[in-house]
């Protein structure tokens, strides 16, 4: 028995091997592209869906999309040529609970192994907010992202925005 | 097709008033008696908050079902269309509606009429209330009948549904199919062909006798108030209007004041407990001395109360528990007085003062500011906050601490 499988064993490990080395070998799969970024799938003009404001204390939300011009929110995260994030702008008469210009970026351009949520920075020149990104656009166009207030560390306020992608 | 009617109905007064204001909501109305027939008196009460009139401003009725009784008259209502302010919101026009409308009862029991469509509205016409249609009792009539009860409480407001549950401050009438319910052996159909029948009348209390309203069969203001009527369409009814006020006294004799119960005590009718109502249905009968008396009768009965559900008490509340100066922030306020109309803020926060209105209805008034906007270079680490009705009254007074964010 315990020959049977030491032999199982042996055979296992000799095709494992096999497919190792042939993974190493050039394959003509045509020229080499280097994986989408979050900052390509972000970037773009972007229009309010929604926006809702939870009360961290007790997870209470409000809606605030047809107050105060909240629906009137547009932010264009621009890319340069070389596709990098560049600037952003903010359009509309909604609060300006975020800066309304400067440049942006992701704290990092891929998703996190952790499972952590990414972040997306806006710089206006004075200080960076940093927004957790909620939901990442893929097959449906759609942006969320949300800014936490804290105070001691703690969060007490947040808002999130949903966006829907302009057509060009 | 009824329903093109409707809208028909509903669009023809529209021309009338090309000058005036159209609010686009109507009031609230309800009877008294709960259910009637069109050739008795009935009282409509009508709820004016939200509507958008002004406080207690002179309301007349502008009504075109069967017939427009103040026709040609939009911009200048005709005195017997007025209705009587009763404060808080509340009005009323007591008429009998055949003679109002100069209608046969027959024109308002037809299935074909629309129903009391109108308006409220100002004397010179300049506002209009949203066309509503006041209560009308046909289907309640016709259910029963079919239904082959006896007996059956109305309490409540046409528009909420009626429940046989009756509370202190709803509207109640108790309807009875004569060819159906008996007093003994014999229905009331056969009793009222008796040679000694007087009426049909209740003796009742509330709570296992606790408050009464005897039958006093001697006293014609007792036979009057607690008598058993007969409706044109053949039922009985038993008005007992609003029992919290038929309950609150018992007539007397002839040029006697009425006498009390505990229920004409504020203090006392605020603290009664309603559970039910226990009463007897008599036939009063002439004696052979010619006195009245009490015949045969139903027995004890009894008919257990609902539970009143009161108009919550005002709360005031802001959203979020917890904000900082560069924030959104919501002020609510919730079940508010009746008349306490559009409702005025004013937040002083360090050295700025923001003052609004918080728009709404009674169930609900709100406003939403940015204060990221509104405090700018604003220095402050509270927010004191006031809101007052529309009286000027102080309601709410507050303090809001503000963090800071991180």
């Amino acid at each position: 028995m315990r020959t049977i499988t030491g032999n199982l064993f042996a055979i296992g490990l000799l095709f494992s091997t096999a497919m190792a080395f042939t993974g190493c070998s050039t394959v003509d799969d045509g020229s080499y592209t280097a994986p989408i970024t979050l900052s390509e799938k972000i970037s773009g003009k972007w229009v309010v869906n929604s926006v809702m404001q939870t009360d961290e204390a007790n997870a209470r939300t409000k809606t605030l999309t047809d107050l105060l011009d909240f629906d009137t929110f547009v932010i264009n995260l621009n890319q340069d040529e070389a596709g990098n994030p560049s600037t952003f702008t903010v359009e509309g008469s909604a609060p300006m609970l975020l800066p309304t210009s400067g440049t942006w970026k992701m704290d990092y351009n891929f998703t996190k192994s952790d499972n952590t949520p990414s972040r997306l920075l806006l710089n206006d020149g004075k200080a960076e907010t940093a927004l957790t990104v909620t939901a990442v656009p893929g097959n449906t166009k759609t942006l969320e992202y949300r800014l936490t207030r804290k105070t001691n560390g703690q969060p007490f306020v947040s808002y999130t925005y949903n966006l829907t992608q302009a057509v060009k | 097709m009824k329903k093109i009617l409707f809208a028909l109905m509903c669009l023809f007064p529209l021309a009338l008033f090309a000058d005036g204001v159209e609010l686009p909501k109507a009031p609230k109305c309800w009877t008294v008696p709960a259910v009637f027939t069109a050739d008795e008196e009935v009282t409509f009460y009508y709820d004016m908050t939200d509507v958008g009139f002004q406080e207690g401003v002179d309301l007349y009725l502008w009504a075109w079902q069967p017939t427009e009784p103040d026709a040609g008259h939009g911009g200048n209502s005709s005195d017997f269309a007025k209705l009587e302010y009763l404060g808080n919101n509340i009005y009323k026009k007591t008429m009998v509606p055949t003679q109002y409308f100069n209608s046969d009862v027959s024109k308002f029991e037809d299935d074909a009429w629309p129903g009391f469509w109108q308006r409220l509205k100002t004397k010179d016409g300049s506002m209009w209330s949203g066309v509503f249609a006041a209560p009308d009792s046909r289907s309640e009539f016709k259910e029963f009948k079919k239904s082959g009860d006896g007996i059956r409480f109305f309490s409540g407001k046409k528009d909420k549904g009626f429940t046989d549950k009756f509370t202190l401050d709803e509207p109640l009438t108790v309807v009875f199919n004569p060819d159906v319910y008996k007093l003994g052996e014999k229905t009331l159909t056969e009793l009222a062909k008796d040679a000694d029948f007087v009426e049909f009348a209740a003796h009742s209390g509330l709570n296992d006798w606790t408050v009464q309203q005897t039958l006093d069969v001697w006293r014609p203001a007792v036979l009057a108030k607690t008598g058993l009527k007969k409706l044109s369409n053949g039922l009985y009814v038993w008005n007992v209007g609003v029992p919290s006020e038929y309950y609150a006294y018992n007539p007397q004799d002839a040029g006697q004041a009425d006498k009390p119960t505990i229920l004409a005590d504020p203090d006392e009718k605020a603290a009664f407990q309603l559970e039910n109502m226990t009463y007897l249905i008599i036939k009063v009968i002439k004696d052979a001395a010619g006195a009245n008396q009490w015949g045969v009768n139903s027995g004890d009965q009894k008919q257990k109360a609902g539970t009143a559900t009161p108009y919550p008490d005002p709360v005031f509340s802001y959203f979020p528990t917890r904000l900082s100066s560069k924030d959104i922030l919501t002020l609510t306020r919730e079940y508010n007085e009746r008349t306490a109309g559009d409702l005025k803020y004013t937040i002083v926060a360090g050295t700025k003062t923001i003052t609004g209105t918080m728009p709404g209805v009674r169930d609900k008034r709100e406003v939403t500011l940015d204060l990221n906007k509104e405090l700018q270079g604003v220095e402050a680490s509270e927010l004191k906050v006031t809101v007052k009705d529309q009286h000027d009254k102080t309601v709410v007074t507050s303090t809001i601490p503000l963090v800071v964010a991180d």
